[in-house]
């Protein structure tokens, strides 16, 4: 049977895309729980359910020099079974299904530092990057970066 | 543990095309059989995590190809880019990758008979990568294996 373009289209994963202080990066709207304005200072310490609030800044996470988010941003919040991870980001401008996820191929991904990243959808002929929050907000959850 | 080495590949029985190519100030030979082409220097997008041998992917035709830095593959000290600088696109088997070097020279035919098996006194890490050493004019020219590239990218350098 043959499927429309209709049909593939809506298989096309939804992304946010995320600007940190720095760079553009993508993340499956299916990750992200909740995703709340706020000014950095005012983080609740728990959550609606009472799990404690891990607040941090995603692109600083993954690049130590993209620092420097403006005094009001986003909170990428993704909910865990013990704690509730809220990733500040400058903004969140778009929900959009632009293209295939690529892979970013077996040179790559064996030698990345941490498997946060499903790989890159390209986005005016420059890929951008698709990451893996949930993988992210675990790790951060963790303690163990 | 050792590492495991690939086998050495074996220089060209025949008369072969070759990308001759410019890295720092050292000269190097590219089977032409599996460049799909040649593109200018684009900044890529960086990729957290990442090894500086891989320093970012770019989009070749839509295609997320991720950027080798031959430089540092070689040892050889990263200059900034210039007018000069090209990625090779290439291809060996399911990998796709984009080598940066600093320079396209030339594209040659190299027959048997101008290549010799790499010095002994090379370093091993840099011998590897190597099939055979010839002659461009009265510099040194270094033939490379692409797929002892591809092993070396992949293994934790």
């Amino acid at each position: 049977m043959v499927q429309s373009s209709a049909t593939i289209d809506t298989e096309l994963p939804l992304l946010l895309e995320v600007q940190t202080a720095q760079r553009l990066y993508l993340v499956p709207r299916s990750h992200v729980d909740y995703l709340v304005k706020y000014a950095s200072a005012t983080l609740p310490e728990r959550d609606a359910r009472g799990r404690p609030v891990v607040g941090c800044e995603l692109g600083a996470l993954l690049d130590p020099s993209d620092l420097g988010l403006p005094p009001r941003n986003h909170a990428l919040t993704v909910a865990l079974r013990r704690r509730t991870v809220a990733m500040l980001v400058a903004r969140v401008t778009n929900l959009t299904a632009p293209g295939p996820i690529q892979p970013l191929g077996p040179l790559l991904t064996p030698r990345l530092a941490r498997p946060w990243l499903l790989g890159a959808v390209v986005i005016a002929d420059s890929p951008v990057l698709v990451l893996d929050l949930r993988r992210i907000a675990a790790d951060v959850a963790l303690g163990v970066v | 543990m050792a590492q495991q080495q690939p086998p050495p590949t074996p220089a060209p029985a025949e008369t072969g095309e070759f990308l001759l190519v410019r890295v720092s100030d050292e000269l190097y030979a590219l089977p032409s059989a599996a460049v799909r082409e040649v593109a200018r220097w684009r900044a890529p997008t960086a990729v957290p995590g990442a090894p500086p041998i891989l320093p970012g992917i770019i989009s070749q035709r839509g295609v997320v190809t991720p950027i080798v830095d031959l430089r540092l593959m070689l040892g050889l000290a990263a200059q900034a880019t210039t007018r000069a600088t090209r990625l090779i696109i290439m291809h060996h088997e399911s990998c796709d990758l984009a080598l940066l070097v600093d320079a396209v020279l030339d594209l040659a035919a190299l027959p048997p008979a101008d290549l010799t098996p790499p010095p002994a006194a090379l370093e091993p890490s840099r011998a590897r990568l190597l099939t055979a050493v010839a002659r461009y004019g009265d510099r040194p020219l270094a033939l490379l294996s692409l797929p002892a590239l591809i092993a070396a990218v992949q293994e934790n350098l």
